[in-house]
């Protein structure tokens, strides 16, 4: 059954920003709703940006992405790619884990790729290619700032 | 203001149960919104009211569950109800809760060197899991006339081979509670030891450390804040004690009068009859013994071969109710422990403004009042030369219970203070030195910490079962059931325990099961009289390490 999500992501808010998350449906601002394959990159973006342990109820949920920047660990580009992909096994997991059969195809995953990953200054961009089951291709940019305090 | 409780420190349960209610209300009013974990909806609004939501209901539960006496006095586990709130209901009855108190004392610490050292403020001991830090800075010296300030401290010598010296200092826990009254000679272990340190120990008893007041036990003595603060009944004498400050912290206390068969005191008439007017009153101040260290001149009464008999007094003001002299040593010397030949006590009620009726050392055991001339044994000191007559200076320590002599000069003797309707003796409840012993099979090794804790539990369980006469196995068992953890278990208690009864004689009580206190009330021993002790040395426990099955 093909449901709707609530648009979390505007720009560069607190230092995350996914660019073009939403033009995806350009007719559509940030409080409007999203659905299709954008809904699924928005759910992979919220795991992926969540630090595992941070939901004290469910610590479990999240990742080690965003913990491996804190702890200084992203140096290069490839640092970057060797963070994301092992997140990418804690990402996939959650995703699988709450998908079922009647979700449509184009909300149920099926594999991320990195095309490519920049440093520019304190900000980290990488980006993605989601496909989901129904082969729809979604690409869109992470952007991260690496700076003192971010939360 | 009562405080949230910690966003961190919830219910799982509740929250998850929130969580569910949460997502199934917005997906009610939201059909086509997917509030599921797909969603962005579920970790980034339901999730976060789902914790704030629980939050407030621990609160509101928390108020109900203290919000008024009736619903505390039917609560099956009053210590779970918000301390603060209880604090609020029982105030309306004039009862306060009794705060906590850190343990402080005194650390002797033995160097072989007599070089001047210095001890920072804030430096650290550990024993038994617990933290004891310096009160000040420490310099310790060893001419005497450089001693000028409270900081200032003597290196003593001792008769040790190589040279020792010794010196104390004052610490205090950094905890709050009655684990931190460590016995007499506790190894302390410095965590950054001074220069040419050899070894350190308390010098004496610990004090002064008191548990925070539970709920349950602040609620059991509703009582004493309503009722009036004087010696009469049970409940009176209780209340004024709580009452008075510097009492406030006993743990219990028994009131022998008019009626009970223990009291003997007014059964000094000629005829068979007791008439009434006396009142002894037991007080234990705190569970733990505590322990005062005397420096005495004892005189020689005899030299033979290789060995000395010597004899000094403890007078009513040195430790008023002790029970029991220990580790008597030389004045210059370390872990001399002599033994004793014979402990003589006897009153002493010259010079008083009043003084309550008396008429033997037995009816006077415990008492502020008591006295004693003890003799013993000194196989150390170098007879060559040794003549009957001859002083030297000795240690020793005096075991018993702390505030005995204030209670009595404070509540029942000073004229202001005293009552007019009864004579009312103070003292320390008769002791029952309780040894337990077990084995606790294991299947991996065991760490002192853990080992530690078992020990505190027990002592505190056993020190606290009020003037009930019995101590059961099963008691100390439930206490140590909770810190055992996967595939422990604990194989049966030996229990043990030596009555000092007041006439000085010994009683032997020993089982599995349960330690039961003789009835003897014509040597004033019952239920009603004694207390049971234990200290953490007398919880013997063997490590028996069992294959996991």
């Amino acid at each position: 059954m093909s449901t709707y999500d609530v648009a979390a992501f505007d720009e560069l808010d607190r230092g995350l920003a996914v660019a073009d998350l939403l033009s995806q449906n350009a007719q559509l601002s940030a409080a409007d709703l999203i659905t299709g394959t954008p809904k699924l990159a928005q759910r992979f973006l919220l795991i992926l940006l969540m630090e595992q342990g941070s939901q004290t109820y469910d610590p479990a949920a999240g990742c080690n992405f965003l913990v491996d920047m804190r702890r200084g660990l992203w140096r290069t580009t490839a640092d970057v790619l060797q963070s994301f992909h092992y997140s990418l096994l804690d990402v996939q997991r959650q995703l699988v884990a709450v998908q079922t059969a009647a979700d449509p195809p184009e909300e149920r995953y099926a594999a991320a790729t990195v095309l490519s990953v920049t440093l520019a200054g304190d900000v980290v961009s990488l980006n993605l290619m989601l496909t989901t089951q129904a082969g729809t291709q979604h690409v869109f940019t992470a952007t991260v700032h690496v700076h003192a305090g971010m939360n | 203001m009562i405080p949230l409780s910690p966003l961190a420190a919830l219910d799982p349960a509740l929250v998850s149960q929130q969580l569910d209610l949460a997502t199934a209300a917005i997906g009610e009013d939201n059909p086509d919104l997917d509030v599921s974990r797909r969603g962005s909806v579920y970790d980034i609004l339901a999730y976060y009211h789902a914790v704030l939501n629980a939050q407030l209901l621990t609160n509101v539960n928390d108020y109900l569950d203290a919000r008024s006496l009736l619903v505390l006095s039917q609560s099956t586990n009053p210590d779970l109800a918000d301390p603060a709130l209880v604090d609020d209901v029982v105030s309306n009855f004039g009862v306060t809760r009794q705060p906590g108190a850190a343990a402080a004392g005194s650390v002797a610490i033995v160097v072989s060197s007599s070089s001047t050292l210095t001890l920072p403020a804030g430096a650290q001991f550990q024993a038994g899991g617990l933290t004891f830090i310096t009160d000040q800075v420490y310099t310790a010296k060893v001419d005497p006339t450089q001693i000028h300030g409270p900081g200032d401290r003597l290196l003593t010598p001792l008769a040790a081979p190589g040279g020792q010296w010794r010196f104390t200092v004052n610490v205090v826990a950094t905890a709050v509670g009655a684990a931190g009254n460590l016995p007499a000679s506790t190894v302390l272990t410095p965590v950054v030891p001074p220069a040419n340190f050899v070894r350190s120990y308390a010098a004496g008893s610990f004090g002064g450390g008191v548990d925070t007041e539970t709920n349950t036990q602040l609620l059991n003595r509703l009582a004493e804040g309503v009722a009036c603060k004087a010696p009469s009944n049970r409940v009176n004498f209780a209340a004024l004690l709580r009452n008075t400050p510097a009492f406030s912290a006993f743990v219990a206390q028994s009131v022998v009068g008019a009626g009970d068969v223990e009291q003997l005191r007014d059964k000094h008439s000629i005829l068979p009859l007791s008439l009434g007017g006396k009142v002894d009153w037991y007080v234990r101040t705190q569970a733990a013994l505590a322990g005062v260290v005397l420096t005495r001149t004892a005189t020689c009464l005899s030299v033979a071969a290789g060995s000395s008999v010597w004899q000094f007094s403890v007078g009513r003001d040195d430790a008023p109710g002790f029970y029991e002299l220990r580790h008597i040593s030389r004045a210059n010397a370390d872990g001399d422990n002599f033994p004793l030949l014979s402990d003589v006590r006897a009153v002493d009620l010259l010079g008083l403004d009043w003084a309550p009726d008396v008429a033997n050392p037995k009816e006077g055991a415990y008492s502020r009042f008591q006295t004693a001339i003890v003799q013993f044994t000194d196989s150390a000191t170098p007879v060559a030369g040794l003549a009957p007559g001859a002083t030297a200076s000795y240690t020793c320590t005096a075991v018993g219970q702390p505030l005995i002599g204030p209670i009595q000069d404070t509540l029942a003797s000073s004229a202001d203070g005293r009552s007019r309707a009864a004579d009312v003796l103070v003292k320390a409840p008769v002791p029952c030195f309780v040894t337990v012993i077990f084995t606790l099979y294991s299947p991996t090794p065991v760490a002192a910490s853990q080992l530690t804790a078992m020990q505190s539990a027990l002592a505190a369980a056993a020190q606290n079962t009020g003037f009930t006469g019995q101590l059961y196995a099963s008691a100390l068992q439930a206490a140590l059931a909770p810190l055992l953890t996967q595939g422990q278990y604990a194989g049966a208690m030996n229990l043990s325990g030596s009555l000092r009864r007041p006439d000085g004689s010994r009683a032997s009580l020993s089982s599995t099961d349960v330690l039961t206190v003789p009835d003897d009330p014509a040597n004033m021993v019952s239920p009603r009289t004694v207390q049971f002790y234990l200290d953490l040395a007398d919880v013997v426990i063997t490590v028996s390490t069992v294959a996991a099955p």
